[in-house]
């Protein structure tokens, strides 16, 4: 009896010590295991592009001044592409009295003076075109429209200014690197600031009232009354636009002298009020293919350009991109999942060179008809995208930004007929508020003349489809 | 009085079997196909002679290769169970590989109801799925780009039966055998993020017969067994679940069948002085070519197979020498199987060898066999393998001593 145990209970052991697993995977038998799926890559679904044109761009508080003018034209074909951009800047200073009491008994006004730097933005030939830049007095004061609902200040804003007679006028080369302060060149020369002397009348004005302690040096908003502040505007004959910083660095000085036994020099800063501050961009496209009368709804399909869609920064024009046959491509089997799509977006070829580089951050985002719930895409682990732009110099078709968009079209898939979504191409919201820079994109027809060269910059959804289609 | 120590014994040795058929494995690509692989395998106290028992009538063993066969001494309980474990090399040009499997195979009781009538019923696995298989393939329309197919299987199905056999003639009998076919095969086929899931479920009863003569001339016995089958359709019931981005199910049947098949076999038994020998063999035939093959890849054509073997005691009588009384088995079996693949059949050969080994009582044996085989043809997968079986059969007597206490 209980040797027969004992066996039973040897058998069970050995059954369960035995059983261990075997994980690996064989390839011998894979003909004979039914086969239901497969991989496809799929890149010929059309897209269909067009450049869309916003009313405008909030500009202000960026620390950007933009100032300058710029005719864009395509470097290979010399065709007008975006139009000629003006930039112009809205500046409000501080009353710099308002903690701190100076008395100026026996003291000489010397001059009135801008003092600031170049932020290293620049769009255009920055070696032979000089700034020629004009400071006027605003005859208003920068405040927001509130009637109009207006709450911020944007690239379409403008206030009066005294145009009969400029504050100052002034002709500079443009160092966009010349940006900081501590930066030694190889002399061992200290990179002086841009510096504009005001009109002394202006100059002299401020003095006396200072000297006198008049009411307008009171306070602050008694001071923004007296003085509403001041516009940069380029002169025509300037062909680049360039930027400067609008923070501590941005100082208007007032100085003065005493002359007793030693003459002592003397200075008052008025600071900027960067709240206040903002860039007025305007585009004139009369030349161009993007004419006002052309944009139906406010876009204008890229077929109509060139092949081409336009984004710009500034003054805000995006390309928005739909997949109008998506769903008729990936039924032809009965079931499926796109495992990932990606979409390269090729810059036209001689749209960018030094003077309008290729922007490094693009942003994308999904959007439905109605323009509500846009939402940027992330890649498929969460992380924001800004285009992982590739440069190859050898190969310009190879030039292109990528942009993972497989949650998209997975959504696509899923999402009724009338419920389709579009992607929003722009440029990411720290460029397109303190920049006029933009990029031309190329459509699913784009191709570019380039001497002997032709190039094909066009835009390519690549998918890779998991394809079931069930064999019996 | 007998019969309630009986019911009692019945249903102790169900809740074993109960316990103890949890599952069974095998890893084999053969097993991919329609109900998994047929399980050919080898149990039970005749497992060191390949098997062979249609046509052998010896009191005391469940034979379960024919209905006819079950001989069972007056007021005996006989409780067999049995557990295999393999290892096996597969290999086709190039490449092997190497799986094992192993579990409780088969339990089986019997019992003599009255002097004409004996019954048998038992357990074991009747088809066996267990593979895990990856499928490369090129991205179509990309550049070289490769992808990765993950196939799965597990499952199969197990046999429950029911064996009669009944005492027509003084020395022919008359068996049948009812046998419930039931069992669950689960498939996935998976690439990235998609996903196939097959559940394909069988219940099914099934029939077939058995005769047998037996003769026994002074010390020479001679036995005769003839066992048939009919052709049956069964049916799967198939849900597939497929899982992307979204989930669709369906479910569906389909249907496969067993071919009809007809065996005989004859075996030899001499007890002269105090040794024993028994030689025996069987022949095997399966009607496959009359099934359509479910799958355009392979056909069926009619499989047979042959099975063979020696047993020897060289003195059953001595308490003296331990290993005088063993059972010293040698068999051998051939087969042309139903899977024809591209033209080309597979075959199955092998050798086995196998003790039984009484234990003080006389009434319980302990078996151990080793079954050494290949499986395959030229250009097909290739199997070596090797099994082996252990098992323990258990008399009467301690069930009874149990029941009474």
């Amino acid at each position: 009896m209980k040797k027969s145990l004992l066996i039973i209970s040897f058998l069970s052991v050995g059954a369960f010590v035995l059983s261990c697993s075997n994980e690996a995977y064989f390839t011998i038998g894979t003909s004979w295991v039914d086969t239901n799926m497969k991989l496809v890559y799929i890149d010929s679904c059309r897209a269909r592009v067009s450049t869309v044109r916003i009313d405008s761009t909030p500009t202000y508080n960026q620390g950007t001044i933009l100032v300058g003018k710029y005719k864009d034209v395509n470097t290979i074909n010399g065709s007008t592409l975006t139009g000629t951009i003006k930039a112009a800047s809205y500046i409000e200073i501080s009353n710099p009295l308002v903690s701190i009491s100076t008395n100026l008994d026996n003291n000489v006004f010397d001059s009135l003076v801008i003092q600031m730097r170049f932020n290293g933005f620049y769009m255009g030939d920055t070696v032979n075109n000089k700034m020629h830049l004009f400071v006027h007095r605003l005859t208003e004061r920068i405040k927001q429209d509130v009637v109009v609902g207006k709450e911020v200040y944007c690239n379409t804003t403008s206030f009066a200014y005294d145009k009969s007679k400029p504050l100052a006028e002034a002709v500079f080369p443009i160092r966009p690197s010349d940006s900081t302060s501590n930066k030694v060149i190889d002399g061992g020369i200290i990179i002086e600031p841009v510096r504009i002397r005001l009109s002394d009348d202006l100059g002299q004005d401020f003095f006396d009232k200072i000297a006198n302690k008049a009411d307008e040096f009171d306070s602050n908003e008694k001071f923004l009354d007296y003085f509403n502040g001041l516009v940069f505007v380029a002169g025509d004959d300037v062909g680049t636009i360039a930027g400067f910083k609008a923070d501590t660095s941005f100082k208007i000085n007032l100085y003065y002298h005493v002359q007793e036994e030693f003459k002592t020099e003397k200075v008052i800063t008025f600071s900027i009020n960067s709240i206040n501050q903002f860039n007025n961009i305007t585009t004139d496209r009369s030349e161009t293919n993007l004419l006002n009368e052309k944009f139906i709804d406010n876009e204008i399909e890229s077929h109509q350009t060139g092949n081409q869609a336009f984004i710009s920064a500034g003054d805000g024009l995006y390309a928005k991109i739909e997949f109008p046959d998506l769903h008729d491509i990936l039924l032809t089997s009965t079931y499926g999942i796109v495992e990932q799509a990606i979409l390269e977006i090729r810059p036209v070829y001689g749209t960018y060179q030094k003077y309008t580089p290729l922007p490094s951050n693009l942003s994308i985002a999904a959007t439905n008809i109605s323009g509500e719930a846009e939402a940027a895409l992330t890649n498929s682990q969460g992380q924001s995208q800004s285009g992982n732009l590739k440069i190859d110099p050898q190969f310009w078709d190879n030039t292109l930004y990528s942009f993972d968009v497989t949650a998209f079209v997975q959504d696509q898939m899923l999402a009724p007929a009338d419920q389709k979504m579009f992607l929003t191409l722009r440029f990411s919201s720290n460029d397109m508020q303190k920049s006029t820079q933009r990029l031309v994109i190329g459509d699913n027809d784009h191709s570019i003349d380039a001497g002997n060269v032709t190039y094909y910059n066009r835009i390519k959804l690549k998918l890779y489809y998991n394809m079931y289609n069930e064999k019996n | 009085m007998t019969q309630i120590k009986r019911i009692l014994a019945l249903a102790a040795a169900s809740l074993y079997c109960v316990i103890a058929y949890a599952q069974h494995s095998t890893s084999s690509p053969y097993s991919t196909i329609g109900i998994g692989e047929i399980d050919s395998k080898i149990y039970g106290l005749n497992s060191g002679m390949a098997n062979t028992g249609i046509g052998t009538y010896i009191p005391g063993f469940l034979n379960n290769t024919n209905p006819a066969a079950i001989a069972i001494d007056s007021s005996y309980f006989i409780f067999d169970v049995s557990l295999a474990g393999s290892l096996s090399q597969y290999s086709t040009a190039g490449t092997k590989e190497y799986a094992n499997n192993e579990n409780v195979k088969k339990v089986a009781f019997g019992v003599r109801i009255y002097s004409k009538l004996a019954v048998s019923a038992g357990i074991l696995p009747y088809s066996n799925v267990q593979y895990r298989i990856q499928s490369d393939g090129y991205i179509e329309g990309g550049n070289n780009e490769k992808y990765t197919i993950y196939h799965e299987g597990t499952g199969g199905l197990s046999k429950a039966y029911f064996t009669a056999t009944y005492k027509l003639l003084p020395y022919l009998y008359a068996g049948v055998n009812m046998s419930y076919l039931f069992g669950r095969i689960n498939r996935s086929e998976s690439l990235v993020n998609q996903m196939l899931q097959t559940t394909s479920e069988v219940d099914k009863i099934l029939f077939d017969f058995g005769l047998m003569y037996n003769k026994v001339i002074s010390k020479t016995s001679l036995s005769a067994g003839l066992v048939f089958g009919y052709q049956s359709k069964i049916k799967m019931k198939n849900y597939k679940t497929l899982s992307s981005l979204g989930t669709t199910e369906t479910k569906t049947s389909t249907y496969t069948s067993l071919p009809r098949n007809i065996g005989g076999g004859v075996s030899l038994r001499n007890s002269s002085g105090h040794s024993y020998k028994m030689i025996a063999v069987d022949y095997k035939f399966h009607n496959w070519a009359n099934i359509k093959s479910p799958d355009m890849r392979m056909q069926y054509s009619n499989s047979h197979r042959v099975n063979a073997g020696i047993e020897y005691i060289p003195n059953y009588r001595t308490s003296r020498n331990y290993f005088q009384r063993v059972q010293y088995q040698l068999g051998a079996y051939f087969e042309k199987s139903n899977l024809v693949i591209n033209g080309k059949k597979i075959r199955e050969t092998g050798v086995t060898a196998g003790l039984v080994l009484p234990l003080k009582s006389n009434y319980t044996q302990i078996f151990v066999s080793a079954d050494l085989g290949h499986r395959g043809g030229a250009g097909l997968i290739n199997e070596n393998y090797i099994r082996i079986n252990l098992g323990v059969s258990v008399n009467q007597l301690w069930f009874l001593k149990w029941a009474y206490q």
